[in-house]
């Protein structure tokens, strides 16, 4: 296990420096100045200017400017917004926060739904329960996620008025923001209207939340299904039925843990779709993550923003996904042996 | 002698894109208590489909009729699903060829040993019973003659040879002494070496316990020395039942006759001779004969073959062929 | 003779693609999607023909006419107008040009693209194959709309730079999917046989190998599909993708997003469109997965 988890971290090394490689690169092939690209200051300002075209290392080879760009990326120094002037690096905690509560929720209500549809869809299997969850699920599988945030948003907050239509707070509770995350934010604070607060918060998060999982809800349903149906086939499940073992041991100790397998697999895989769903969703319901924040980026152009964006969303996939193979290569040891026989 | 197992005419017919196949076909077998019977069958003969059946692992899709198939005195075509899991867990056991692939990959082997342990023979509270259930486990894995069980218990089905996790598996068969152990080629694709030790300790077993075994084999040359009956299947159909002895020596159908002399018992083939064999091969299931499904590779065949013929009788010996061997002796 | 045909019974083993075809014909649902596609892929090729106005023309006596059941309808605008009189139904039925058509194209190139190189990736051994698999890693571990955004990003949001980046973005998972299967298949033993044959590479390439993974390949192809029509619509949507007069489904889809209140029917017909061949190609590629684990398993 060490042995594998050690050459997991060493590819995690060479990817991100891959991914840093990468990052860099963008700054020379973005319409523009590289070191504007890199820093936000531009060359109307030629005091600061130059002064970071020599703390960038411009007056030398393109090795320098590799090796003072991870300086000053590990030093936090991420430029400055071309539209705000602000440091980039400083706004980049709280639109964390709030990204990662959304996910996070998302991905909960995902699996707390979709590993029990699933298994009692396989139980059930061909017959109509079976069909009606397989049938729901993949329709729901084939809606973009923007019509489908903009059909809740016509529904539940249009005709119903159950929800707000966007937005994470109402603004009068006037919450501090610190984490990002909306709900540990409330908590922290010193408002006197806490409880208030903490459902305004909840209504205007449960429509998003529903959005973001619908795509991994489906996709866990159908992983979960297939993967109890493949298991239920496997001999050893038959051994152990002929061996007197009663149903719900067979279930509890063999198919579920077994059946789990693909699909901590895939929750690494889930997760980047969340990340792609999560950048729409975000702009639709005027979410202040990080995803909104790059597509604004986008429209006005402003590289520093959409680089550390693209830096931030690209290695928290990474270390989700490192996070699930260990996961994944701790609880099914003979993943192990095959990694390590490759 | 007493038969705990009694079948007569069984029939499994499957739905196949060809329309429906009998694969079995009228099949009789009878077991007696302690017995060790020899079902010798070619690939597709339906061999491990009759173990299913009595074991009870029946797909939908197939169509059982028997006119008996009877575990002691128990009809186990009249149980409803739950009360035949109740009878076969508790005195039937199987054991299969890839001993691995019926071990689950993701537990650890003494796990799943443990949790084999009936429920009804420990005593005590939780911590107790779970003690008394690796002890249990322990002396299982000693029976079948594994001495280093600290490591077998620790390992993954994955980490243990062929030979280890069919003992393991043997071990798990007997955890509630059943009365019955099916064991489905549990030796192909083994060295030689492996096998007799898996044959011995089967046979130790029955000796000790009185435990019968229904043993299927593909082919005569690897058979449980200790076997006293012998079954020959051809295609789902019953060629010749008999003591070893008895019918190694006189067999009475042709069919019987072809794998005797095919085997490499029979050493006295003159150098650049044709090996005797049987002509064609095993028809597809789109394609079976009717009557006697040997029929067009039989070398004694007959018009009157087209009709399956009936199983007659000679003392222990029984046999399913119109035109049998000893009796062509007799009248020439 | 010419009953001889029929005296025997033969049981002919169908080949791989028409077993899966005739696997795929038992399922109404896969047949159902199928006439689906087709009928969207028709629509799309004859839509000059039969969508009654042009997508740009506006009626300055019909603007924002619901669909032609309601009260105020009218029936020459069948699905109702948008805010500037513009038909909904010859807008959508030429937008599948946009959300349906270049997404084929996209595929089509990306599968060109990426099967050469998986292919090229799967017989290739040592640091190629190692390297390139890191590579891959990266790229695929940026979700295929955010790597699209940073093409954009460089270029500028116009039709041909979201063709190219749509492009780009799908080519790693060519030749990621195509890449593991050779490398699962090239170890197996009929690949060993052939080549103790002496059979060149390109025949084991092309002869050998690849017949055996064209269900991957097929069933990759339908989910790029629906990854790029998807994609499109949502850069539409973002608006970073195909611009504003052009009736893209996405694009639509955004414009009327400001106008969910007062007329929420203009987001209804883009947004079933985009649903229903999502869902069509997705049952298509789900049926096809099943058809052939279903064939794995009955050899």
């Amino acid at each position: 296990m060490l042995r594998y988890s050690l050459r997991r971290i060493v590819l995690l090394i060479v990817t991100l420096w891959l991914l840093s490689l990468l990052i860099f690169s963008l700054n020379y092939w973005y319409p523009g100045n590289a070191v504007t690209n890199m820093t936000g200051i531009s060359a109307s300002n030629p005091l600061a200017y130059q002064e970071v075209y020599v703390a960038r290392g411009f007056e030398d080879g393109i090795v320098t400017q590799y090796g003072e760009f991870i300086r000053h990326l590990l030093q936090g120094d991420w430029g400055l917004s071309l539209v705000t002037q602000q440091p980039v690096f400083a706004e980049i905690k709280p639109l964390l926060g709030a990204t990662i509560e959304l996910g996070l929720l998302a991905m909960f209500l995902a699996m707390v739904l979709g590993i029990p549809l699933g298994v009692y869809a396989a139980v059930q299997q061909r017959g109509p329960m079976d069909r009606i969850v397989m049938g729901v699920s993949l329709s729901a599988y084939s809606i973009p996620v923007f019509w489908l945030a903009q059909l809740f948003i016509l529904l539940f907050a249009v005709k119903l008025g159950w929800s707000p239509i966007s937005g994470q707070i109402n603004p009068l509770y006037a919450i501090e923001t610190q984490t990002g995350s909306i709900l540990i934010d409330i908590w922290l604070s010193d408002s006197q209207f806490k409880t208030a607060a903490f459902y305004d918060a909840l209504n205007h998060l449960w429509v998003p939340v529903i959005v973001l999982a619908m795509m991994p809800l489906t996709m866990l349903i159908r992983i979960m299904r297939n993967a109890v149906l493949d298991v239920l086939q496997q001999n050893y499940i038959k051994a152990a039925r002929a061996r007197g073992l009663s149903d719900s041991t067979i279930m509890f100790r063999h198919t579920l843990p077994n059946a789990m397998q693909p699909v901590v697999r895939q929750l690494g895989l889930q997760f980047s779709v969340l990340m792609t769903n999560i950048v729409i969703t975000e702009v639709i319901f005027n979410w202040p993550g990080l995803g909104s924040w790059l597509v604004k980026s986008i429209y006005e152009r402003d590289f520093p923003v959409i680089q550390a964006g693209l830096l931030i969303l690209a290695s928290l996939i990474l270390l989700v996904n490192l996070f699930v193979d260990l996961l994944h290569a701790w609880r099914y040891p003979q993943v192990r042996k095959e990694i390590d026989a490759e | 002698m007493s038969n705990i197992l009694d079948i007569r005419n069984l029939t499994i017919e499957l739905e196949t894109s060809a329309g429906v196949v009998k694969v079995l076909d009228k099949l009789s077998l009878q077991l007696a208590e302690g017995e060790i019977h020899t079902l010798v069958g070619e690939s597709g003969s339906g061999k491990s489909l009759l173990a299913k059946a009595i074991m009870g692992f029946i797909n939908p899709r197939w169509k059982i009729t028997a006119d008996r198939l009877w575990w002691r005195h128990y009809d186990l075509l009249a149980l409803n699903p739950v009360q035949r899991r109740l009878v076969t867990g508790r005195d039937m056991a199987m054991i299969f060829q890839n001993p691995g692939s019926y071990l689950d990959p993701n537990t650890k082997v003494g796990e799943q040993l443990r949790e084999t342990i009936p429920q009804s023979e420990l005593k005590g509270i939780y911590l107790r019973r779970k003690a008394t259930r690796t002890v249990r486990a322990e002396r299982l894995l000693h029976r079948v003659g594994i001495k280093d069980t600290a490591k077998v218990m620790n390992s993954y089905p994955q980490q243990l040879s062929e030979g280890i996790a069919q003992k393991v598996s043997i071990a798990m068969a007997i955890a509630h002494n059943p009365k019955l152990l099916i064991a489905d080629e549990p030796t192909t694709a083994m060295e030689p070496n492996t096998r007799n030790q898996i044959y011995r300790l089967l046979a130790k077993l029955s000796a000790s316990q009185g435990m019968s075994i229904l043993m299927i084999t593909q082919d005569l040359t690897a058979i449980i020395p200790e076997t006293q009956r012998m079954s020959l299947v051809y295609c789902g159909q019953l060629m010749e039942t008999g003591p070893t002895e008895k019918l190694m020596s006189e067999p009475f159908h042709p069919y019987t006759d072809a794998m005797l002399k095919m085997s490499f018992f029979n050493q006295d083939v003159a150098p650049k001779t044709r090996l005797p064999t049987l002509t064609g091969a095993i028809p597809t299931l789109q394609h079976m004969p009717i009557g006697c499904r040997l029929g067009p590779r039989c070398p004694n065949a007959r018009r009157a073959c087209i009709h399956q013929p009936r199983l007659s009788k000679v003392k222990q010996h029984q046999f399913a062929c119109h035109f049998p061997l000893i009796e062509i002796v007799h009248h020439d | 003779m010419q009953n001889n045909r029929s005296i025997y019974y033969q049981y002919r083993e169908p080949s791989p693609l028409r077993s899966l075809w005739l696997h795929m014909n038992t399922n109404p649902f896969a047949v159902a999607a199928f006439y689906i596609f087709s009928f969207m892929l028709l629509a799309m090729i004859l839509s000059p023909i039969i969508a009654p106005y042009s997508p740009d023309a506006q009626f300055s006596d019909a603007i924002s006419q619901p669909p032609a059941w309601h009260d105020d309808g009218e029936i020459r605008f069948l699905f109702g107008t948008d805010d500037l009189g513009r038909d909904l139904l010859s807008r959508v039925l030429s937008g599948a040009v946009y959300s349906l058509g270049y997404p084929l194209m996209a595929t089509a190139a990306a599968a060109f693209i990426g099967i050469a190189i998986g292919a090229w990736a799967g017989m290739s051994r040592g640091v190629q194959s190692s390297t390139l698999n890191h590579l891959l890693d990266v790229v695929l571990s940026i979700p295929s709309l955010l790597l699209a955004l940073i093409i954009i990003a460089i270029l500028g949001p116009a039709l041909h730079t979201v063709m190219i980046a749509i492009t780009i973005v799908l080519i790693p998972q060519f030749i990621h999917s195509v890449h593991n299967a050779f490398y699962e298949e090239r170890n197996k033993e009929y690949v060993i046989a052939s080549k103790l044959n002496g059979s060149s590479r390109w025949y084991i390439l092309t002869r050998v190998i690849f017949p055996n993974i064209t269900s991957v390949v097929v069933m990759q192809v339908t989910f790029a599909l629906s990854t790029a029509i998807l994609d499109i619509a949502a850069l539409g949507f973002l608006g970073l993708g195909v611009q504003a007069p052009a009736p893209e489904w996405g694009t639509m889809l955004a414009r009327s997003l400001d106008q969910v209140y007062l007329l929420p029917w203009t987001m209804v017909l883009p947004g079933l469109a985009l649903f229903l061949t999502v869902l069509s190609i997705n049952v298509l590629g789900d049926s096809l997965r099943a058809a052939i684990q279903e064939r794995i398993r009955g050899s």
